[in-house]
């Protein structure tokens, strides 16, 4: 008894008082607008891509100007796109989604960055953003190519990555097993108090394999599975000693067959997500839950003329969880979208989009995107969006137990954006101007006595405005961001918690020869802790230094002072953020192409 | 220059001595800027932060918050203020996530000491005399076999033994040399009075599921009011109110609810015996010598918490949890609302200094 209702408090109930609500499950999307490239980490880049982090928290913490909510190092953190809530932004991994089935969210402390090559985000199919993580199948030249890591820092925190690829015109393969793990005992500033009981091991393991059987058939298996052992750390005010046990395992199969004007695809996949509790290390108390998903998915395309494509999607989800708190369940999604694409002339394109859902709990709600993009110039682009999305109430909002609510409905948000894109020779620039009103969001409140449940009570108003650009001087690059969001829950008509104003990131980046030296700013403003937005947390500025060697051709020795200036901040109320630390990583990157003596003997 | 420096040194010296003249004379001395007031236990943000102290005064003139944290440079109370006691000249201040108690002056909220070992998840303390007092305490919340009542030696501020009790103790009440313990269960539930007797248990009295209050009446009557176990549960059971007779520890009476019904938050004006107690939206009250239930609540509203002082009733709204709560200071005599007021995240105990 004890445990559910501290597990609720935990874990669904506390999340949802700072945000305006939660949720997703994001559907499989074949049809892709433009997202953002966050960053590549291609072991084939030509220059090799030094990360901040193994862990994509702290990576998209490095390259965005998007707040995370983070609990501490090492400990959760959820996106906050667009001042939306964690789980408005869609994790997509190769077109999957990887929220977690049971409460919404995506906690980026535990996926790392071999699991993919391309990291995006942009303003998809979901009511926040879109975050893809995609792994490029490329068949070719037969070649071998190596990538591993490993670093020490501060607080005893190592890393440690392989990555591995190799193709041939037909076959393509890739495995991948990385591991962080830290003691993570940092002080906190102006205290005596050490961030105890904060350990934790992650761990990812992946592969890849495919098979071309013709110019026409592609044939792809792959698999994504991550571990998290997590001592969930004390805050200032007080101690703890639960402990945390995360697995999920995904396993995907593609058939992709183009024939003319024709293209299919069919997709299965198969995901299992584990969750263990542990409310005090020193008894036996747990909370497991378990959950499963299973979506088939059909996604025909046609070309009608070289200005006009069909595409249709029939996607058929099962989702099964229970639990200690969870009361067993089912669940059935059945999504068909259509899509028509007509180029107007060389500049003009329209894409529509339309979805309608039939789901065995809901009404779910009828949705469309329409996409509108101009090419100006061949330098200069700009588009508009219209959209309307909705987010599905989860396992835990549905069926917890106790406080449940089987009757929520989805939430629902209706967006527009439009953004301009310069591309120059060595200048890029972006500016998008958003505006996202949702209702309908489901927040936990007490509903008799100490009982807490789950309704869509919420409404919101997010806009803002969000500007990146880059330009490279000979060795000098330059790259800033700048978001700013203004997120008003209408009913109080307050910004929304957690969700700074203004974030800007500057780097700097200076190369010569063989080495080459960074600094990365971010400066993230004040954040409301309360909803009458009457106490917060102050703004900080960071800066990360790196210098990096490349000790040999593929071999590259980094030293990263990050937090450079000792700042004394939280993203998180009463969870202090670590000092100046330090970290030394040694990566390898190589490629090799000992099985095409013939190319290799014609090169030469 | 220099003189009119000398001139209004001189002017300010003999002002002062006029004030200190003036405060001499005044009959009344006042021992300290929240003598004349109450005290609402702010728990603080779940998880996030710390739990303050809000003190509004009698005539609703002077509300201030973080009083604690204001007098004492800053210093923060911890983790979830559960509920505050007064003994002597101090109050008792009780951290439950911190696992503490911090001891200040009741008028002044000037720190007198802490009791930082021997407490496991503390809810409530009592004086049982002037130099004993009572903490009851969960213990490890996940084990349902380790809750005590911590012992305080009120001279030396440290737990100087325990006393095993069952699951979940909360409050208690003394009457005479015995204190009441109103096992409500902690995470679970429990549905038994604690007696206690030279530090032992000297007996337990049955009572219904979840006893969530307790108050000492005049002629020896404690009165427990117990809301049954929640339907969540899959078991639910029905509230009931407990009159009990502290001369001999019987059950003299038992006011039943209906199903589904769930009382809670029972508060007494001791003076008048009037009892007031939350349930379904309503605030009831029943008198001291009452052999029935009353039918209607005398007006609408739901509470976090509440407290009752001199006909006036003291409840408190936690709004959405997520942000500053409120008191709500109701007339009883009239049953007419005299204010509002603001208080800190998630407002629970109101005590009366």
């Amino acid at each position: 008894m004890k445990r559910l209702i501290i597990y609720l408090i935990l874990f669904s109930f506390v999340p949802r008082l700072w945000a305006q609500a939660d949720n997703a499950t994001p559907k499989v999307d074949s049809i892709h607008l433009p997202n953002v490239k966050v960053f590549v980490c291609k072991i084939t880049g030509v220059m090799p891509y030094v990360p901040k982090s193994l862990n994509l928290a702290e990576q998209f913490n490095a390259e965005t100007a998007i707040f995370f909510k983070s609990y501490g190092s090492g400990n959760l953190s959820t996106i906050a796109y667009r001042g939306t809530a964690a789980s408005h932004t869609a994790v997509l991994w190769n077109g999957v989604p990887i929220n977690s089935l049971l409460n919404g969210q995506t906690d980026f402390s535990t996926l790392h960055l071999a699991n993919a090559d391309i990291f995006s985000i942009g303003s998809g199919e979901a009511i926040g953003g879109v975050v893809r993580l995609d792994e490029t199948i490329e068949f070719g030249t037969p070649a071998i190519a190596v990538q591993a890591l490993t670093s020490m820092a501060s607080y005893q925190s190592y890393e440690g990555l392989l990555r591995v690829k190799y193709n041939t015109k037909k076959i393509y393969t890739s495995f991948n097993y990385s591991k962080e793990q830290a003691v993570n005992n940092y002080p906190y500033y102006n205290t005596t108090i050490i961030n105890d009981n904060a350990d934790f091991d992650t761990q990812n393991l992946g592969g890849t394999l495919a098979y071309k059987f013709s110019k026409n058939h592609e044939f792809s298996l792959q698999l994504l599975a991550t571990k998290t052992q997590r001592n969930t750390a004390r805050t200032l005010s007080s101690s703890n000693n639960a402990y945390l046990e995360l697995e999920n395992t995904l396993g995907l199969a593609k058939w992709k067959f183009e024939h003319n004007k024709y293209s299919h695809q069919f997709l299965y996949s198969l995901r299992r997500e584990n969750s263990n509790y542990q409310f005090d290390k020193r008894f036996d108390n747990y909370s497991k839950h378990k959950a499963n998903q299973q979506i088939i998915s059909y996604q025909p395309k046609f070309e009608l003329d070289k200005k006009r494509s069909v595409a249709m999607e029939f996607t058929t989800d099962f989702t099964k969880a229970n639990g200690d708190n969870i009361v067993a369940h089912q669940t059935n999604l059945t999504q068909i979208k259509a899509k028509y694409q007509q180029k107007f002339n060389t500049k003009n394109t329209v894409k529509i989009k339309l979805a309608q859902g039939f789901s065995s709990v809901y009404a779910v709600p009828f949705t469309f995107d329409v996409y509108y993009t101009n090419i100006m110039s061949d330098k200069m682009t700009v588009s508009l969006r219209a959209k309307k999305n909705y987010r599905l109430p989860t396992f835990n909002d549905l069926y917890w137990n106790p406080g449940g609510n089987p009757n929520l409905k989805p939430e629902y948000s209706t967006s527009y954006e439009t953004s301009i894109n310069y591309k120059g020779n060595n200048t890029f620039f972006k500016a998008t101007l958003f505006y996202i009103q949702s209702k309908d969001l489901i927040k936990w409140r007490p509903q008799s006595g100490m009982l807490w449940s789950p309704v869509n009570i919420n409404r919101a108003a997010n806009y803002g405005f969000e500007f990146s650009i880059s330009k490279s001087i000979n060795k000098l690059y330059l790259k800033a961001n700048y978001n700013y969001i203004k997120a008003t829950n209408l009913d109080l008509d307050k910004q929304i918690t957690y969700v700074p104003k203004h974030q800007v990131r500057f780097l700097t980046r200076f190369t010569l020869d063989k080495f080459n030296i960074a600094m990365n700013n971010s400066y993230t403003s004040s954040v409301f802790i309360t909803t009458s937005n009457t106490q917060k947390l102050k703004g900080y500025l960071l800066t990360d230094f790196n210098f990096n060697y490349k000790i040999h051709k593929d071999i590259t020795l980094s030293l990263a002072v990050n937090n450079a200036f000792d700042m004394h901040y939280m993203a998180y109320a009463d969870r202090p953020m670590p000092g100046r630390n330090f970290k030394i990583k040694l990566i390898y990157n190589s490629i090799f192409k000992p099985l095409n003596k013939k190319k290799n003997e014609t090169n030469n | 220059m220099k003189q009119t420096i000398n001139f209004f040194a001189i002017l300010f010296a003999v002002a002062s001595i006029f004030t200190s003249c003036n405060n001499a004379e005044d009959p009344i001395v006042s021992l300290g800027a929240y003598e004349d007031g109450l005290f609402v236990c702010n728990e603080g943000p779940f998880m996030s932060g710390s739990g303050t102290l809000t003190f509004v005064s009698y005539d609703e003139q002077v509300v201030e918050q973080n009083v604690y944290k204001n007098v004492n440079g800053g210093e923060e109370l911890g983790n979830i203020v559960q509920s505050i006691a007064f003994a002597g000249d101090n109050v008792y201040i009780v951290v439950n996530n911190a696992h503490k108690v911090v001891i200040a002056n009741r008028y002044t909220m000037e720190k007198q000491a802490e009791i930082a070992s021997g407490l496991e998840n503390p809810r409530y303390f009592v004086a049982l005399n002037e130099t004993k007092g009572y903490i009851s305490c969960w213990g490890n919340s996940f084990d349902e076999t380790d809750d005590y009542i911590a012992v305080v030696d009120l001279n030396t501020n440290t737990v100087s033994s325990t006393i095993p009790v069952a699951l979940g103790p909360e409050k208690m009440v003394v009457a005479g040399n015995a204190v009441y313990v109103a096992h409500q269960g902690a995470y679970g539930q429990n549905n038994i009075v604690s007696v206690l007797e030279n530090d032992a248990v000297a007996s337990t009295i049955a009572v219904a599921d979840v006893p969530n209050s307790i108050v000492a009446a005049d002629n020896d009557m404690i009165w427990v009011l117990c809301g049954g176990k929640p339907s969540w549960t899959g078991s639910e059971t029905i509230g009931s109110l407990y009159k009990i007779n502290s001369a001999d520890n019987s059950v003299v009476s038992h006011f039943d609810f209906p199903m589904g019904s769930h009382p809670s938050h029972l508060t007494l004006d001791k003076p008048v015996g009037e009892m007031y107690y939350a349930l379904n939206g309503g605030v009831y009250k029943i008198n001291t010598g009452a052999t029935m239930l009353p039918s209607y609540f005398i007006f609408e509203g739901t509470y976090y918490n509440m407290g009752v002082h001199n006909r006036k009733l003291y409840a408190t709204d936690a709004g959405d949890y997520a942000s500053e709560g409120t008191l709500h200071i109701i007339d009883l005599t009239n049953t007419t609302a005299r204010s509002t007021v603001a208080t800190g995240i998630i407002p629970g105990n109101v005590n009366f200094n």
